[in-house]
């Protein structure tokens, strides 16, 4: 379990407080003549080990009740058994751009990112209610299943898009829910370069969620030769890349247009050539 | 009538008077035995007893020689000993008589009843130290007598019964009646320790216990409250609701401490509450007795 406030976590030090009050005992309250005082000494001395076990278990409670509270001020984060929540207004941000399509471990990030935005939507209630935004400005709302349709739709896109906008927008999306609780999930790659500026959250509860792992390396494109030199539909496309460790790796495209890419590459990272081709319409490569 | 009620239509002299007259009239019945009127045992017959006294018709039917004993009806002499102390000033709800105001007018009522029957009657108020003694005498104008000395102010900060009832025993010395009337939140063994003195001497003695129902079942409007004992100022703080059921667990087994103290002392122990019509105590305390006053 981990806490999106940890500091929130310094409420505990009220414990004091109730540990305060039974160890000093209480002088508040209302001040009462009572004649029959003696009776009440009484009543107090032959019941004090009852009474002094209730004030314990009072105190005890006291104390339980501010930890909770210092508990949950700290917004933690776990998933626990039959736990539940109050009804949420969820939008879930999805960076879907051109950066997301990058091959880890043999499967897209972009895959990665789409199993964790179902897992936060299969964790929302009937009384909850959810958006998809992603990084190329698409928003889809209504029912649970019209937004794990969208999620399971999604594709790269040729382009670093606008993460920092598509915050903003689920933002405006949740407060205008009339829902009083909210969360943003923003599942990202982490590339720089899709943060366009600097989003206000306005206080909504945010969750970041970004794969773990060391980022695949940057590489460019620093030459491209088509065989034959006159392109036709059968021909390929000798492209040599290049990354800041310097290794350049050689690639060849069967086709000439992919409006949507997912590039796998194989042989581990060997330098050399490497051919591309087109299947069912996918950007392929190999 | 609700006493409250009973007390707002006048002075003690007033509700007094309005409480005799729905209680009862007649004359008591003496505790000793004498040679009158009103048959009430038979003895045997010893040498020396007054031939007169002879019961004829036993001895004409059965041969036996026994004495007639009757009723003799004699003039009682009564000592109502009140407490006033500070804890007698007191009052658990608003509308409700404190239990010195409740206890002054049932002893003015009690002094009434016994003068309208020609007995004689006196008073002793007492808080730390006895503050008033008015030798008992039979004279209806006495209790006008008795009336403004409940009406002095006392309340001291301390309960002293024992000085107030030894003063009783000097002051009544042939035997009679004597009733205490206090909220009895004093030591239950010296109290014991001087109504035996008086029950030596031969008194009838009876107690009355004023209590406000508050005190009874810790009826107080608050949750959580500091208590403060009005004469020691000693204070306690508790959660009313965590203690009310040992309270009157304390309460009653306090009540039968009491019980059996008095009646180790010959003393019969009533329970006067505030908020009880005035009839009943006296009916109770009396007539229990068969010693009406």
């Amino acid at each position: 379990m981990s806490f999106l406030a940890p500091f929130a976590l310094l409420l505990a030090g009220a414990i004091a407080i109730p540990l305060a009050l039974h160890l000093l005992r209480r002088k508040s309250g209302e001040h009462v003549e009572f004649p029959a005082l003696q009776y009440l000494l009484r009543a107090q001395r032959e019941f004090s080990r009852t009474l002094k076990l209730r004030n314990l278990l009072l105190m005890l409670i006291r104390i339980a009740i501010v930890l909770a509270l210092a508990l949950a001020a700290a917004r933690p984060i776990g998933q626990m058994i039959g736990s539940g929540h109050a009804p949420t207004a969820l939008a879930v941000v999805l960076d879907n751009s051109l950066s997301t399509s990058v091959v880890v471990n043999g499967q897209p990030v972009l895959a990665r990112l789409k199993d964790a935005a179902k897992a936060a939507l299969a964790r929302a209630g009937n009384g909850d209610r959810a958006w998809l935004v992603t990084a190329d400005g698409k928003v889809v709302g209504g029912d649970m299943e019209a937004v794990r349709d969208a999620v399971d739709r999604t594709e790269a896109f040729a382009g670093a898009g606008d993460l920092g906008g598509a915050v903003s927008r689920a933002v405006q999306l949740v407060e205008a829910s009339g829902i009083p609780a909210h969360q943003v999930a923003i599942l990202t790659d982490g590339q720089a370069s899709a943060w366009t500026g600097v989003s206000s959250l306005d206080g909504v509860s945010t969750t970041v969620f970004a794969p773990d792992g060391t980022p695949p390396r940057n590489r460019a494109v620093v030459r491209a030769i088509p065989e034959p030199p006159h392109w036709t539909p059968r021909g390929t496309i000798r492209a040599t890349t290049t990354a800041t460790d310097n290794e350049v790796v050689n690639g060849t495209h069967a086709r000439r247009a992919f409006p949507r890419a997912t590039a796998r590459r194989e042989g581990h990272g060997e330098s050399g050539d490497s051919s591309c081709r087109n299947t069912s319409g996918k950007y392929t490569s190999k | 009538m609700d006493p409250a009620l009973v007390a707002g239509l006048g002075s003690i002299e007033l509700v007094a008077r309005r409480i005799v007259d729905g209680f009862m009239q007649g004359l008591h019945r003496s505790p000793r035995k004498g040679f009158s009127v009103e048959f009430a045992d038979h003895r045997a017959y010893q040498p020396g007893d007054d031939l007169r006294f002879i019961d004829w018709k036993v001895l004409a039917r059965t041969d036996r020689w026994l004495m007639k004993m009757n009723t003799e009806d004699t003039n009682l002499r009564a000592t109502v000993v009140l407490d006033v102390s500070k804890s007698m000033e007191w009052s658990g709800a608003p509308g409700r008589l404190t239990k010195a105001a409740y206890a002054e007018r049932l002893a003015a009522t009690v002094a009434l009843l016994l003068l309208r029957q020609r007995d004689s009657v006196g008073l002793i108020r007492f808080d730390s130290e006895v503050r008033t003694v008015i030798p008992p005498r039979a004279r209806t104008i006495h209790w006008h007598r008795i009336v403004g000395s409940l009406m002095e102010p006392g309340a001291g900060l301390a309960s002293d019964a024992t000085g107030g009832l030894l003063a009783a025993a000097s002051l009544v010395t042939r035997p009679g009646m004597v009733i205490l009337i206090s909220d009895l939140l004093m030591d239950p063994i010296e109290v014991a320790d001087a109504l035996k003195v008086l029950a030596g001497a031969g008194h009838h003695l009876t107690v009355l216990h004023i209590m406000d129902p508050a005190e009874r079942d810790l009826g107080v409007n608050a949750i959580e409250a500091e208590f403060q004992d009005p004469e020691s100022l000693r204070t306690l703080a508790a959660t009313v609701a965590d203690v009310r059921e040992a309270y009157k667990t304390a309460v009653t087994e306090t009540i039968d401490e009491w019980r059996e103290h008095l009646s180790g002392a010959a003393a019969s122990h009533e329970i006067v509450l505030t908020d009880q019509p005035f009839g009943m105590p006296l009916r109770r305390a009396f007539m229990n007795r068969q010693i009406l006053p």
